[in-house]
């Protein structure tokens, strides 16, 4: 006895539909409504190939082969979605003993199915959000992270200006107070003076004599040297106003001139060279303040590290279309753990330094003047470069 | 008429059913709604070799916890591995889909598909065709929303499925 008779005695009132197909795949046997599970536009007819009814069977005739050897027992293809809106559990069986046919069998799945792919739905969208938030957070953190760095780079810059500000501020009180001293020192050295002159005049007999005459151009000398002191002090801190072209070794000169005493004093040894005749464009007093800042900034490296033959040198020279300006000392140098950052705010070197000065001459050369202020170790101690646009 | 199995294989939600609604309807819907089990659509596909009777595979996508039924791409002439572009993952994935069919039906013939192309700026899909795309000896990138790449994606699976099989 066929076991499709078998089968379709049980499934005959149920959810299952079958066809019976033999070893050339053809159909011999169905139930009554199996057609609804097969392509549409195909009438169902015995005889006919089961992939015309079938499709999802095309290319596993391999599989086929297997069930009828009885080589696999059976095959399912679960949940295939079949026009209009059925699913069907497609399970393909050995139909008898002989092994001469197949059955093929069609499971109803449709309500589990839709129950199955509401389930599935849901997961696949949740999982989709899960990883739309996972991403959103991760932009957040990343915007804040930036927003941070942000806010911290402008209060850097902000406690930078402020302490611009009050540094020039500092300095205009300076000016001002040296302005001060100016005055009340320059009428005193008149009156010194002109008195010296009358005296000198007066006295023209006793003067011939030869040492008085001497003592009295000397005084006038001295005075005049201080009348010059002073005007070169109210004009060193007197803030430039606007950019001007200026000699960079009359200008460096000036800067020695008013502190050589200081350095002398200190055993310290201040040498100029280098081309005498190059201009260059910016602002002459802020340029005589970093020369002043690189200067003090050696002078407190040998107070630190105090040694025979201290020396600093300052080299004027060309480089192509530039002009620079080279500030060597033989301190020892700048620790190379802190050299990246020599010129960053509150950084120094010095046990009592306030990390300004370097900060504030870099910014004067490169933010205002457009040059570039450089450091590096050289044999024996640092040196400083300022280099600014030349001008004919 | 040569019929051929095409499967489209890869994970969830990557565009497999609008690539193939597009393909055979010409038609495309921004609704996702998961596909159960598989779905099976024919299209004559022409080439100038002659005419294939395309039956494509929708085929359920694949999750970490439950990846792809390997019984549904058993006598596969062709597949179609499909990543979104926009979801890295999917194109981690790629080569387990490769591993998948080189073990079920190392006769068929594959392309890679990169999908949602149309979510990428020019410059974006330059760069993918450069790296990406040199790793695999057929991959394409293609957008089910606006139809770029579609049908010669699916010509040339066709095309290599008749050089290779006949």
């Amino acid at each position: 006895m066929y076991i499709q008779e078998v089968f379709s005695a049980i499934y005959a009132s149920h959810l299952y539909e079958y066809f019976v197909i033999d070893r050339e795949w053809k159909v011999v046997a169905y139930s009554d409504n199996v057609w609804q599970f097969c392509s549409q536009g195909i009438g169902l007819e015995e005889s006919r190939s089961i992939f015309e009814f079938v499709p999802e069977l095309y290319g596993m005739e391999g599989t086929l082969n297997r069930l009828l050897e009885g080589e696999e027992s059976e095959l399912l293809l679960p949940y295939i979605f079949k026009e209009p809106e059925y699913y069907v559990n497609i399970r393909i069986h050995s139909g008898n003993t002989g092994g001469e046919t197949v059955i093929i069998l069609f499971e109803n799945v449709t309500e589990m199915a839709k129950t199955q792919q509401s389930l599935v739905q849901e997961r696949n969208e949740k999982a989709l959000l899960l990883k739309e938030l996972s991403e959103k957070n991760v932009q957040l953190k990343r915007y804040n992270d930036q927003m941070q760095e942000l806010v911290k780079e402008e209060m850097r810059k902000n406690l930078e200006k402020q302490k611009m500000v009050e540094l020039q501020s500092r300095y205009s009180q300076m000016g001002e107070m040296i302005s001060m001293i100016t005055h009340q020192w320059k009428q005193p050295l008149s009156a010194i003076s002109m008195i010296a002159h009358v005296l000198k005049l007066k006295h023209q007999e006793i003067m011939k004599k030869g040492t008085l005459t001497e003592k009295f151009d000397a005084i006038l000398r001295q005075t005049e040297y201080m009348n010059q002191t002073v005007n070169d002090f109210q004009e060193f801190f007197k803030p430039s106003k606007n950019r001007v072209r200026f000699n960079l070794y009359q200008t460096v000169s000036t800067v020695l001139e008013l502190v050589k005493d200081e350095y002398m004093l200190k055993r310290i040894s201040l040498e100029l060279k280098g081309e005498e005749e190059i201009i260059a464009y910016g602002y002459p007093n802020e340029f005589n303040q970093v020369v002043l800042t690189l200067l003090k900034n050696a002078k407190d490296a040998f107070g630190e590290n105090p040694k025979e033959n201290m020396r600093i040198e300052i080299l004027i020279r060309e480089e192509g279309e530039n002009a620079v300006v080279d500030v060597r000392d033989n301190a020892g140098g700048i620790d190379e753990n802190i050299m990246a950052e020599i010129f960053d705010l509150y950084v120094t070197s010095k046990t009592e330094g306030s990390g300004l000065g370097l900060n504030i001459a870099k910014n004067m050369i490169e933010a205002n003047m457009q040059g570039e202020l450089t450091a590096r170790n050289v044999e024996g101690g640092a040196q400083f470069s300022i280099v600014l646009k030349q001008v004919p | 008429m040569i019929s051929k199995k095409i499967v489209l294989i890869g994970d969830f939600s990557v565009g497999k059913t609008s690539l193939i609604r597009r393909f055979v309807d010409n038609q495309f819907s921004d609704t996702y709604l998961s596909t159960i089990g598989v779905k099976i659509s024919r299209k004559e596909i022409v080439l100038s070799s002659g005419t294939v009777q395309g039956l494509i595979w929708d085929v359920e996508g694949g999750t970490e916890t439950k990846p792809v039924n390997r019984v549904y791409l058993t006598g596969a002439d062709g597949c179609i591995i499909v990543a979104d572009v926009t979801r890295e993952e999917t194109i981690e994935h790629i080569e387990t889909y490769i591993d998948i069919i080189h073990e079920t039906s190392p006769k068929a013939v594959f392309i890679v598909v990169l999908n949602k192309v149309d979510c990428l700026t020019e410059s974006e899909k330059e760069q993918l065709e450069t790296t990406l795309l040199k790793h695999y000896e057929e991959a394409r990138l293609t957008s089910a929303k606006s139809g770029e790449g579609v049908e010669e994606m699916f010509e040339t699976l066709a095309g290599r499925m008749m050089e290779t099989q006949g």
